[in-house]
């Protein structure tokens, strides 16, 4: 049993290190399809593979463009593993299996009733799974066997389904009608099975627990754009969706063929959470003068939840002011209010959050940003921008001390505090846009703090403390080459400050009455107080391109994190494995970082028709 | 149901281990030199005593015992009169001062050496808890196996004074009838004022209710008088013999003392699932130092299991 166990989380530990990295997400590409010509392109590589297809339903009227993705290191991983397994005798059977993959999935379709009136619909669909099985079976007879049967699975992804009809009602005035329907969901479900007769009984014991969360929403909504004249480009519109939240909800099974009258099947958390949601908004793109602009605009929205309602007034204010043919400056104000929140862990990250709507105890994010730049054209060919930017947060949601997104016992409303936050910062970019060279340099610098001190919400004593993405120092450098429509080659360079955790630096023996047998306290002086080692790599991706009568075909070498840094997913205390620093001090103990993902090439090959 | 919580977590968390790499980094954090450590509870009726030591770098911890401090000058003040150490001993600072319930101490201690500067801290006595026992119950049932089962049910009153108060319920018995040596009793307690008065109780984590000791306070009933019910159960099967006299203790504790023992509780409860939980700071009342000075007053009640005599 005890080596079951080992290599169904071997198993489980090497799938969720491949997942942690690849994530689906949606394709953001606009495309209606072409109208006149069928189009489409495969892509295989090591990793995953892609294709896409578009073109016209009926010619200059109806298209239709889609696209699906999918990694398949699932199918390595279950081949390696059952190789693995393969070792069964004629009294031993053991088999493990396991994967991890994601795909997605992305259509259109879009009609032209007449040049005033458009149709289009899209369906998004992309799941993240990760699965693990280990079965192990000890037969000697009919007297006597064991089988044991242990499972993991955990998948998260979306669905976004819309319809909208475009619609011309004047040639100023466009309108945009939208139906939608949008669904997240988050599960983990894990059990364990035991099955077996000996010289003394025969037992059956199941043990699974499942935990999910979710939203799923249906959106109506109603824009239009409006330009009255040329100096005006006017938007308003006005939406409404309802919510279903499922915050988190566990369910735990057990049953004992021996003790049937001990079986728990029990349901714990809150089912589900409705909210009708409101919005209206207008704004106004005005051109007051050749060098002067002022976009501005007000945003009405309320939030209905459990008898409680949210109204909130969030306007938006933004200029640039041309200085010169090549100088402008612009400037911008805006209040926004958010009726969900994310709830994260701090200490580790796993695609676990938990969005969670506001309720009657917990209220919506409020934020006031302002943010002011220069933006300069070198010759047409090279782009600088400075801008500074201060943003100011209320209500807030962390994780109170102690808790988790695990626990059964607690609501998650009562596992929260809320509290503010500011940040501010300044960015740097210079981007080169034209040429064979192309690319940009991009740094940041900026702060992100919290404060926590509300009344039975305080967290690190009620004083400031930094977000865990207090990222300090953050700089992007991204090169390409591209000397012909042969080949090209693009190399990206990424730093970031590393991400503020929570660290005991001292312990400490509480000789106390109370607690005599409580010592080793760990003393953290405040929340995310420490610093992990920064975070950099280097990709380089190089691709060769040939046309051919047929299409064009492409291929593609890569490297991901070029020079192998080991860069750090989560910090812990090695106890026991002694450390010598490069100062000669030698320590009892160690501070451990787990990497994922080293040097990783790849390759693939692409066509397009 | 806490066993499948904790193995599904330490599957995704060994998932990762074992899919990284690890290796050891320096630590690039802030000074790493030690905190004065002060404990002291402070009881009424009792001569005050504190313990003094030095904490430790998190990663030079071993098994060895913390080392104590035994050349500190303190200054002890009992509602604003210095009172006198009578001696010092492995850390142990020992005092002519003996506090009343509501009386205010503070306290101030120069270590030479240590760079943080002059610790300090003050607490306030609480008064005793006015608790009047009421009613104690049993009654006999077969629970779903068909073992015999006795509940006990204590039923007491709790005279809240105006105020933010405190408060820490034991429950305890002994199996003899002149025996002073009680063990720890489980108990439930459904009253929804205690379970939820506004702050994370005893057990944060897996609590299923029953608990060995329960903090709350009296959010929900200040300055009133609120009777509380709880109830423990016996198994005939657990090879205990039948309890002969219960001790219901109850402690008041001010809110520093209140805080720091609730912190520690959360950090325990916690600690199993470490990854996933948020981290729990120990919260300590005292300047330029870490623990706690502390105040809190504790009462014994006696009660007679209706079966005792039978």
């Amino acid at each position: 049993m005890k080596k079951n166990r080992l290599n169904f989380w071997l198993l489980a530990a090497l799938l969720c290190g491949l997942s942690l990295s690849v994530t689906s997400c949606k394709d953001d590409d606009n495309n209606n399809g072409n109208d006149k010509k069928i189009h489409g392109g495969v892509s295989i590589g090591a990793i995953s593979a892609k294709a896409n297809i578009e073109g016209p339903i009926i010619k200059e009227k109806t298209t239709f463009s889609l696209s699906y993705r999918r990694t398949y290191s699932d199918l390595f991983t279950r081949l390696a593993l059952a190789m693995i397994s393969a070792r069964s005798s004629d009294s031993e059977d053991y088999k493990v299996t396991g994967g991890y993959h994601f795909y997605d999935l992305n259509g259109k379709i879009t009609h032209k009733f007449s040049d005033r009136s458009h149709l289009f619909a899209s369906l998004y669909m992309g799941d993240d799974r990760i699965s693990a099985r280990v079965r192990f079976k000890e037969e000697h007879g009919a007297n006597y066997y064991d089988r044991e049967y242990m499972k993991l699975g955990y998948n998260w992804g979306n669905i976004v389904a819309s319809l909208r009809w475009n619609y011309e009602l004047t040639p100023k005035l466009f309108m945009n009608l939208t139906g939608a329907y949008t669904r997240y969901r988050n599960n983990i479900k894990t059990g364990v099975e035991f099955e077996g007769k000996n010289e003394y009984m025969m037992y059956n014991e199941e043990m699974s627990m499942t935990y999910k969360s979710g939203i799923r929403d249906i959106i109506s909504s109603a824009d239009f754009d409006y330009a009255p004249s040329p100096n005006h480009a006017i938007r308003f519109g006005t939406s409404v969706t309802e919510h279903i939240f499922t915050p988190e909800i566990m369910s735990f099974y057990m049953y004992d063929s021996n003790f049937t009258e001990g079986t728990i099947d029990s349901v714990i958390g809150e089912s589900k959470v409705y909210a009708t949601e409101l919005n209206a908004y207008i704004e106004d793109d005005w051109a007051i003068s050749n060098v002067i602009k002022l976009n501005a605009g007000v945003h009405l929205s309320g939030f209905a939840v459990q008898n409680t309602f949210y109204p909130s007034v969030q306007p938006r204010l933004s200029g640039r002011i041309i200085i010169t043919d090549d100088l402008s400056f612009k400037v911008g104000y805006a209040y926004m209010t958010q009726y969900m929140h994310l709830l994260s862990n701090s200490n580790i990250s796993l695609p676990t959050d938990l969005w969670v709507p506001v309720t009657e105890h917990i209220k919506p994010m409020t934020s006031q940003q302002v943010a002011a730049g220069f933006f300069y054209k070198l010759k047409n060919m090279f782009d600088f921008s400075i801008e500074g930017y201060y943003k100011a947060m209320n209500n807030l949601l962390e994780y109170k001390d102690g808790a988790s997104f695990w626990s059964s016992s607690t609501k998650w409303e009562n596992k929260v505090a809320m509290g503010r936050g500011w940040a501010y910062g300044v960015e740097f970019l210079v981007q080169k846009n034209i040429g064979k060279w192309t690319g940009w340099i991009g740094y940041t610098w900026s702060k992100s703090m919290r404060l926590f001190d509300r009344e039975g919400m305080i967290i690190s004593n009620g004083k400031p403390f930094p977000a865990k993405y207090d990222r300090r120092h953050d700089i992007s450098i991204i090169v390409m080459y591209k000397p012909s429509d042969k080949f090209d080659i693009s190399t990206t360079w990424v730093y970031n400050t590393g991400n503020a955790v929570t660290l005991a630096i001292q312990n400490y023996d509480d000789y106390n009455d109370v607690y005599p047998y409580y010592n080793d306290i760990p003393y953290i002086e405040s929340r995310n107080n420490y610093r992990m080692p920064a975070y950099h790599r280097m990709d380089l991706g190089i691709n060769f391109h040939k046309q051919s009568m047929h299409g064009v075909h492409t291929w593609n070498i890569s490297v991901y994190n070029l020079y192998n840094r080991k860069n750090p997913y989560l910090i812990y205390v090695g106890y026991g494995e002694r450390y010598v620093d490069d100062d000669g001090n030698v320590y009892n103990n160690s501070l451990m970082k787990l990497s994922l993902f080293p040097i990783i090439p790849s390759f693939s090959y692409s066509f397009k028709f | 149901m806490k066993n499948i919580i904790y193995k599904s977590g330490i599957i995704v968390v060994v998932m990762a281990l074992i899919a990284g790499c690890t290796e050891a980094i320096d630590f690039n954090g802030k000074a790493t030199a030690p905190y004065a450590v002060l404990i002291s509870d402070n009881y009424p009726d009792s001569a005050v005593k504190l313990h003094l030591s030095w904490s430790r770098f998190f990663l030079e911890d071993n098994d060895e015992p913390y080392k104590t401090i035994d050349n500190a000058d303190i200054q002890l003040m009992q509602n604003g009169m210095m009172a006198s150490q009578t001696s010092v001993e492995n850390g142990d600072y020992f005092f002519d001062c003996i506090p009343a319930e509501g009386d205010s101490l503070s306290v101030s201690v120069n270590i030479p050496g240590y760079e943080r500067g002059t610790l300090s801290a003050s607490t306030v006595i609480p008064h005793y808890p006015d608790i009047k026992i009421i009613s104690c119950t049993a009654k006999k049932t077969v629970d779903s196996y068909g073992d015999s089962v006795k509940i006990y049910t204590f039923k007491f009153s709790i005279n809240d004074p105006v105020g933010d108060n405190y408060y820490k319920m034991q429950l305890r018995y002994n199996t003899y009838t002149d025996s002073t040596w009680y063990s720890q009793c489980r108990f439930s307690c459904a009253d929804p004022m205690i379970v939820e008065s506004g702050d994370m109780i005893s057990t944060l984590e897996g609590s299923d209710d029953i608990y060995p000791y329960i903090y709350f306070k009296d959010s929900y009933f200040e300055g009133q008088t609120h009777t509380i019910t709880i109830e423990s159960t016996f198994y005939s099967y657990s090879f205990v013999p039948e309890p002969y006299n219960f001790q219901l203790v109850f402690t008041s504790l001010n809110a520093p003392t209140y805080q720091y023992f609730k912190s520690i509780e959360t950090m325990s409860n916690s600690s199993s699932l470490s990854f996933f939980n948020e981290p729990v700071q120990v919260i300590c009342n005292i300047e330029n130092g870490i623990g706690l000075f502390g105040g809190m007053a504790t009462k014994h009640f006696d009660i007679k299991s209706p079966y005792a005599d039978i």
